[in-house]
């Protein structure tokens, strides 16, 4: 313990970057498991002004080696700076990086300062590095998320009544609040449901309800690699805004499905096999 | 009452109802300026970088458009970690994932060019969207024109857009839900018309040597005399917009492919026969913006994949059965006739 110290962040002239050290009592590596807080983010957000000395810097180096939310956030950060200062053809207007910028720095995630001393980009990147490369090796999906639900939640939170498709496509015919037939019992959506559907059609001709919480308990599991080739399939009959959204979604690298993954509790070596799956043949 | 009066009466009529005809056609320029956006997206040559940003993640992305005697090839490329790209050709999709080591290669159905899949936003949107103009006003150092695309249900996403006054391309977008909470937004950092762009600048990074390659089958299946499925509860506005049997990528068994469309959103079904020794899938997947619903159905395999929320693929999935007699709910010009 002896030595140990915790950054807390100092607001100076509303400029977040002036950081200041204080003894605490727990070593920085026993908060390691702890959820990330904005604190956190603004001492990192100081330590990319250069203003730590060196000592302090170790400090934070090794927190970000132990911590992989905290690395995360600072390699978005680093890919977001790299961005906007390469190499840059002819920009759209003048200022275009600065409005960038303060774009960004509206955003709530990204808040932190971009700016990186030399030196701690220079020491964060094997850091960093190994990061990225254990993200790949686990990955399970890369890109695709798998949800499934947890009790209480449902993706149609709302109870609805949806339009038979024999009316669909008419002005007006939008769903109204649920009122369940007198007589007709509630039909849930059930991912596995055949059965359901057959109660849908055979109950209630014209209208249903939709689940109640927790109703769709089992979890998601189409093979990544299928799910992906529908995706792209599907992007093609997509508007330019739809399709765009759809592509850079398999373009973008998701942390999140990897954590959701292991949330799960899937291991590794099963998680690349399933990954690595060609698509199967039905 | 005189003919007189039934005239007086008439003129206060249409005097009054004019105003509200007006209501409902919606905002005309709004439209118009989500025309002009769509043609630009589609129509001009262009590259740029962006930032896709997503919940507390964000990518920047480089975007190469070229249209060249109408034929056009758009090249995305992930600048960060995972160098992934997909270069969209008249022939086909392709996706060089390297953090996989594989590469996907889906087919395109010859529908002439990617241009005409523009969609037209007519004011049969404005049942289900509001689509209205917001301030002239200036965004990412351009001069934008906003324009607001809001759901009126839970069962479609809209958009905010700022669309740059001179050539109406959006520098800034926002995917929303129907509370206005913003679910995905794109900056552009750069953005760069050209008179031509060179075919070398399409070209991925990767060659995918020693890559797994997934693609389908070179033979494209007969088609469907007629849908065989359909969707029994549909969410409002939806309806069939287009059906193909088609060879996913890394399967040899035709799927059937529905797509359901409100005019703006697009949800696809895709049927498959099922191994009877494998499970089936089910349950709620997600890959970006995009959500996928899966079930089992009398052996075969259901899929529903949009850029809706998840509440709509689930409804389309779950109300998706076997019917020969579908004929009535056939488009009137489908792919595959």
């Amino acid at each position: 313990m002896a030595g140990a110290r915790e950054w807390d962040v100092v607001d100076r002239g509303g400029r977040p970057g002036g950081a200041e050290c204080r003894e605490e009592a727990d070593d920085v590596a026993d908060a390691g498991d702890e959820a990330m807080s904005d604190a956190v983010k603004e001492q990192v957000s100081a330590c990319l002004d250069a203003e730590l000395p060196k000592t302090q810097l170790d400090l934070l180096i090794k927190r970000v080696a132990r911590d992989g939310e905290l690395c995360d956030v600072m390699r978005r950060y680093a890919f977001i700076g790299e961005a906007l200062r390469g190499d840059k053809p002819v920009p759209a207007a003048r200022g275009f990086a600065a409005d960038i910028m303060a774009a960004l720095d509206q955003e709530p995630a990204i808040r932190t300062s971009m700016r990186w001393s030399a030196a701690l980009t220079r020491r964060l990147r094997p850091v960093m590095g190994m990061a990225v490369a254990a993200g790949v090796a686990g990955m399970v999906v890369l890109g695709v998320q798998q949800l499934g639900w947890m009790p209480g939640q449902s993706v149609l939170d709302e109870a609805t009544v949806l339009a038979p498709s024999g009316q669909a496509g008419g002005a007006g015919v939008a769903e109204t609040p649920a009122s369940v037939p007198t007589g007709s019992a509630p039909v849930a959506l059930a991912s596995n449901g055949q059965q359901r559907i057959g109660e849908v059609s055979g109950a209630l001709r014209d209208s249903y309800t939709v689940p109640e919480p927790g109703s769709t308990s089992r979890s998601a599991f189409v093979p990544a690699t299928r799910l992906t080739n529908y995706v792209v399939a599907h992007s093609e009959y997509s508007s330019p805004l739809g399709r765009r959204s759809v592509l850079t979604g398999v373009l973008a690298d998701d942390p999140d499905s990897e954590l959701r993954y292991s949330q799960a509790g899937r291991d590794d070596a099963e998680a690349d096999a399933i990954a690595d799956t060609p698509a199967r043949a039905p | 009452m005189s003919i007189h009066k039934y005239s007086l009466a008439l003129v206060l009529l249409l005097a009054t109802a004019a105003p509200w005809a007006h209501a409902d056609d919606g905002d005309r320029e709004a439209r118009a300026w989500l025309e002009r956006m769509s043609q630009a997206i589609a129509t001009r040559n262009y590259e740029g970088r962006f930032f896709h940003l997503r919940g507390s993640s964000s990518e920047t992305m480089r975007i190469i458009h070229r249209v060249d005697r109408g034929t056009v090839t758009e090249r995305l490329v992930s600048l960060d970690g995972s160098g992934r790209e997909i270069i969209r050709t008249q022939d086909e999709v392709i996706c060089y994932l390297p953090d996989r080591r594989t590469v996907f290669v889906d087919r395109r159905k010859d529908t002439g060019t990617l241009i005409s899949t523009v969609p037209r936003y007519s004011e049969a949107l404005e049942a289900h969207y509001k689509i209205e103009r917001g301030p002239s006003t200036k965004a990412l150092g351009r001069r934008t024109q906003v324009i607001f695309v809001q759901p009126r249900d839970q069962f479609r996403y809209g958009y905010r857009l700022w669309l740059d006054h001179e050539t109406a391309m959006p520098l800034k977008s926002q995917l929303c839900d129907r509370n206005g909470n913003v679910i995905e937004q794109i900056l552009f950092a750069e953005l760069n018309f050209k008179e031509r762009i060179p075919a070398t600048a399409l070209e991925p990074a990767v060659s995918g040597e020693g890559y797994t390659w997934v693609r389908q089958n070179e033979q494209s299946p007969r088609p469907p005399r007629s849908v065989e499925w359909n969707v029994m509860r549909l969410p409002a506005g939806f309806r069939l917009t287009a059906w193909r049997l088609q060879i996913i990528a890394g399967s040899n068994t035709p799927v059937q492919h529905l797509v359901y469309s409100d005019g703006l959103a697009a949800v696809s079904v895709f049927i498959e026969p099922r191994n009877p020794d494998t499970e089936a899938m089910n349950g709620l997947s997600k890959v970006g913006v995009a959500f996928a619903f899966s079930r089992g159905l009398n052996g075969h395999q259901v899929t529903a994949v949009g850029e809706v929320p998840p509440a709509t693929v689930e409804a389309i999935a779950a109300g998706v059965t076997k019917d020969g007699a579908t004929a009535a709910h056939a488009p009137d010009d489908p792919l595959n006739p």
